[in-house]
């Protein structure tokens, strides 16, 4: 009774309710800071006597064995000692020379800008600000520290995303830099109700973020539930979004990705007027967005930018670059070992015919040349830039024409796998794109047993599993699936000025976005809602 | 009876669905053979009356849930008869919702073989079936649901799209002698014939998941309005087609219609297209069947949560699938033992139990007006 206890615990046991309301998954908990562990473990004043400050500083930092922190001591013409703290590269040299050593070896008053100083009896505080980059000075006698915010962190300037491009549209990219990052989603958006809050991640090292919401628009549940999320990760130090994200999405697990990243400003900015949450971590060129859905990853900034055909038009393409990736190796197996009679004679004749020499089954070719075009992806990435056209050749000529003479695989098979390679790039979002280069060999593995009944089971379990998955408990399919209120703006662009809804997955407050827009336009008046009005018939259930 | 876990709310797409991919994709089983092999040219009428009479006793026990919110079928019927015949009820449509998940499952399987896998052994290909059902039975009621109403357009837009190809192949005057068979012979057969919409008793046992009671009421009538009209367009198709002679003699009409399609040299043998649509409906409603079984055994059992039932059952539904020797053994097991003795029955028992319960409870809620007038 008790194994059956312990396996009924391990199986169900630990999983959540199927019905959890939306906002409301995972546990709360037990405890959550906004400030870092270092600060709050060392708040305490400093000792009066500078050789005191020092020998602290020096406990704290392990200095000698550590050797970028600077403790440089000077005595003022008025005979004042001084103690000035600061990480090797990390300050602005130049302006410390200028407005606190130059005054104060020339007996001249301090002039330090206000902005950029601050004062502080925190032990803990001024820790973490020479961390950071600032120069900390200690004044002996004095029961205060001052903190000057030089700091010149090492940043890349605002370049175009790497992996978001886009034709038409902005093309500023978030940079390492969280305050930048922050400021790029302000200028997009320069509103007083777009909320920044701040935390920090990491008890060792703690980093910089930002919380970001619409307020009066955002569901504070949503709100609430992501804010958990991120204040309840315990970890030494957090270098990525990439980390965070597995922290707080729904099913770390799972192939589906449940958090989505943008390294786009403007994308950011757009999820945030529908009432999403974006969360911002130093050193991290990608915001984290919640919820996500499929449209989501599915969508890219350019539909709204272009006219609303050419939107839906990529859309499809898009679509069927996703299904071409998935089923296309599959129905070539399919096709080949169990249903030969699909295919129109002709082309049969040819298949065959270039498979009569051949020794291995065409699931094997198809794996061997998939698993190739991994590899070169790979190595493309990987291989240094100069080197980057070499893989291509030498690619393209082993393992297709080589490979081809040498009898191993069949001419068809190159074609199949490029298509497949090629569809593969077309799929906007690099999250989706792994999980669909992933469930492909699934796929293939299922037509090599079963043919189309095979893929069609396939199907319907992954279709079954992208229902199940939730974000934040908004189901991932939604508001296809299960209704929700949209604009039918999922694989048909609408036209902007009918986006009138924001979307009913994330539960917003406010659900107008767009007003009469058009009321000069005789056909398209009154299509709009009016301002203040709340309520309309979307597409709803 | 304890109320189950609820596996999530449904809307009344989701119920519709449900009774589609339950009732209305019979078209691709060998239940419309059946029809037409025992009533010939009043296939048609009888499955009108059939319609008929499973839609009243639907009415009957829908109008019971309403009575009592909140509750299933069978918790209803708890309410107002002796709870020893509740239980017995109980295990009864266990077992019809188990051997119906494995035999039918076992009938496709075999199809499928026939049809396109020759070489695979049923053995493996009902593994496989098993341990897709599994998977998507463990992600509950809202999830099968969901994954319905999304496949639902599309699969009924690849079946009338295969109607419509078919268009060449038809000859509406093989519709007639009509009805071709007595009056009492249409009568008798209504009554094994209906077992066609036996499954309606599974969605009355899902009452309790409905978000309203309007999703409910809504979804069974439009779930039941296309299915009926699902079957009896496919019914007339194969008519149509093969005559009511010839189609008593084909084991999988609609199929084997579908793969004499041909369009040109380019596009032919869009067969493998529809195997498409068909496996992907049987997958589905072989899902709902199997799900259902479990949450009855659960509510039998008074287990909290249905879910680890659920590798209990699958084993079960795979050895009474492996257990018939031939496809033919199988197909006379369900044509003569579930049709008549499991099917009907149900049906029946729908009607006769509600129109009790209903008459039951209408009493004992005037009495406690009375009660509190007093």
């Amino acid at each position: 009774m008790n194994a059956f206890h312990y396996l009924y615990k391990k199986w169900f046991g630990g999983k959540r309710s199927q019905i959890a309301n939306e906002f409301s998954l995972g546990g709360r908990p037990s405890a959550s800071t906004d400030l870092p562990v270092a600060k709050q473990d060392q708040t305490a004043p400093f000792p009066s006597q500078l050789e005191q400050i020092r020998k602290k500083l020096e406990q704290t930092f392990g200095i000698p064995q550590s050797k970028d922190l600077h403790i440089r001591e000077f005595i003022t013409p008025d005979k004042k000692q001084y103690l000035l703290v600061y990480i090797e590269g990390m300050m602005d040299a130049d302006v410390v020379n200028r407005a606190v050593l130059d005054p104060l070896y020339h007996g001249a008053k301090l002039e330090i800008p206000l902005l950029t100083r601050e004062e502080t009896e925190d032990y803990g505080a001024s820790i973490s600000s020479i961390l950071q980059g600032s120069v900390v000075i200690f004044c002996e006698g004095s029961s205060k520290a001052i903190i000057l915010h030089v700091e010149t962190p090492p940043t890349r300037s605002v370049e175009s995303p790497k992996t978001e491009n886009v034709v038409r549209g902005p093309q500023e990219g978030f940079v390492e830099n969280v305050v930048v990052n922050k400021n790029l989603i302000r200028m997009n958006f320069p509103s007083p109700n777009l909320m920044v809050e701040e935390l920090y991640i990491g008890l060792e090292a703690p980093a910089k973020c930002y919380f970001l919401y619409l307020r009066g628009v955002a569901n504070p549940k949503l709100v609430d539930e992501v804010r958990t999320r991120l204040r309840s990760i315990q970890v030494d130090g957090a270098i990525d979004a990439g980390e965070i994200e597995q922290f707080i999405e729904d099913r770390p697990r799972s192939l589906v990705p449940t958090v989505l990243a943008t390294e786009r400003p403007d994308r950011a900015t757009a999820f945030l007027r529908e009432g999403h949450v974006v969360a911002l971590v130093n050193r991290s060129p990608n915001a984290l967005i919640l919820p996500c859905t499929f449209w989501s990853l599915f969508h890219v900034s350019e539909d709204n930018y272009e006219r609303a055909f050419y939107g839906s038009f990529i859309r499809m393409v898009r679509l069927i670059s996703i299904l071409i990736t998935l089923f296309t190796p599959a129905f070539y197996v399919a096709a080949t070992n169990y249903h030969p009679e699909m295919v129109p004679t002709d082309l049969l004749l040819a298949i065959a015919g270039s498979r009569e020499r051949l020794p291995f089954p065409s699931v094997f070719e198809v794996l061997l040349m998939e698993f190739a075009f991994e590899l070169i992806r790979e190595a493309g990435i990987r291989i240094p830039s100069a080197l980057g056209s070499t893989i291509s050749i030498v690619g393209a000529l082993i393992l297709g024409q080589a490979a081809v003479q040498a009898n191993v695989i069949s001419p068809v098979i190159v074609i199949v796998v490029a298509l497949t390679g090629l569809a593969s790039f077309a799929i906007p979002n690099p999250s989706l794109g792994y999980m669909i280069r992933i469930a492909r060999f699934g796929m293939i593995l299922l037509a090599a047993l079963l043919g189309l009944i095979g893929i069609t089971v396939g199907f319907c379990t992954i279709l079954a599993y992208l229902v199940s998955v939730k974000s934040v408990g908004v189901p991932f399919l939604s508001p296809y699936v299960p209704h929700r209120e949209h604009n039918g703006d999922l694989l048909i662009r609408s036209l902007v000025f009918q986006n009138r809804f924001r979307p009913g997955t994330v539960r917003p407050l406010k659900k107008f976005r767009t007003w009469w827009s058009r009321a000069w336009d005789e056909e398209s008046a009154g299509k709009g809602g009016k301002p203040g009005e709340n309520s309309g018939s979307g597409r709803s259930s | 009876m304890k109320t189950q876990v609820p596996a999530g709310h449904l809307d009344y797409r989701g119920f519709t669905a449900l009774i589609v991919f339950l009732i209305g994709m019979k078209i691709f089983d060998g239940g419309m053979s059946f029809l037409v092999r025992q009533s010939g040219h009043g296939a048609p009428i009888v499955l009108t009356l059939g319609a008929l009479f499973v839609g009243a006793a639907v009415w009957m026990g829908v109008k019971m849930m309403l009575l009592c919110p909140g509750m299933n079928w069978l918790e209803a019927l708890s309410a107002v008869i002796p709870r020893g015949f509740v239980h017995f009820f109980g295990l009864f449509l266990f077992a019809a919702s188990l051997l119906d998940t494995g035999v039918n499952l076992r009938l496709q399987m075999d199809s499928i073989a026939v049809l396109f896998l020759r070489n695979t052994p049923t053995v493996f290909l009902f593994a496989l079936f098993c341990l897709g059902i599994l998977f998507v039975a463990f992600q509950g009621l809202e999830t099968i649901s969901r994954v319905c109403s999304i496949m639902l357009p599309y699969l009924v837009g690849g079946i009338l799209l295969g109607i419509a190809l078919l268009y060449p192949y038809m000859h509406t005057s093989f519709i007639y002698p009509l009805p071709g068979i007595p009056v009492g012979e249409i009568l008798r057969n209504t009554m094994p014939d209906t077992s066609i919409f036996a499954e309606i008793l599974m969605i009355v046992m899902l009452a309790p998941y409905a978000r309203k009671p309007k999703d409910l009421t809504k979804g069974i009538i439009r779930g039941m309005l296309l299915s009926y009209f699902m079957l009896i367009l496919i019914l007339l198709l194969i008519i149509f087609i093969f005559d009511a002679d010839g189609a008593a003699l084909v084991p999988w009409p609609f199929q084997q219609a579908l793969q004499t399609i041909y369009i040109n040299r380019y596009i032919q043998h869009l067969d493998a297209f529809f195997a498409f649509i068909w496996v992907a409906a049987e997958f589905l409603r072989f899902i709902i069947t199997f799900y259902v079984s479990c949450l009855i055994l659960a509510i039998v059992l008074k287990l909290s949560d249905h879910r680890p039932v659920i590798p209990l059952n699958i084993a079960m539904v795979f050895v009474i699938g492996t257990w018939g020797s031939s496809i033919y053994q199988v197909t006379e097991f369900r044509t003569n033992f579930m049709f008549p003795f499991i099917g009907f029955p149900s049906c029946a028992a729908l009607l006769v139990l509600s129109i009790y319960g209903n008459w039951r409870l209408k009493k004992k809620q005037k009495r406690g007006a009375k009660n509190e007038a007093a």
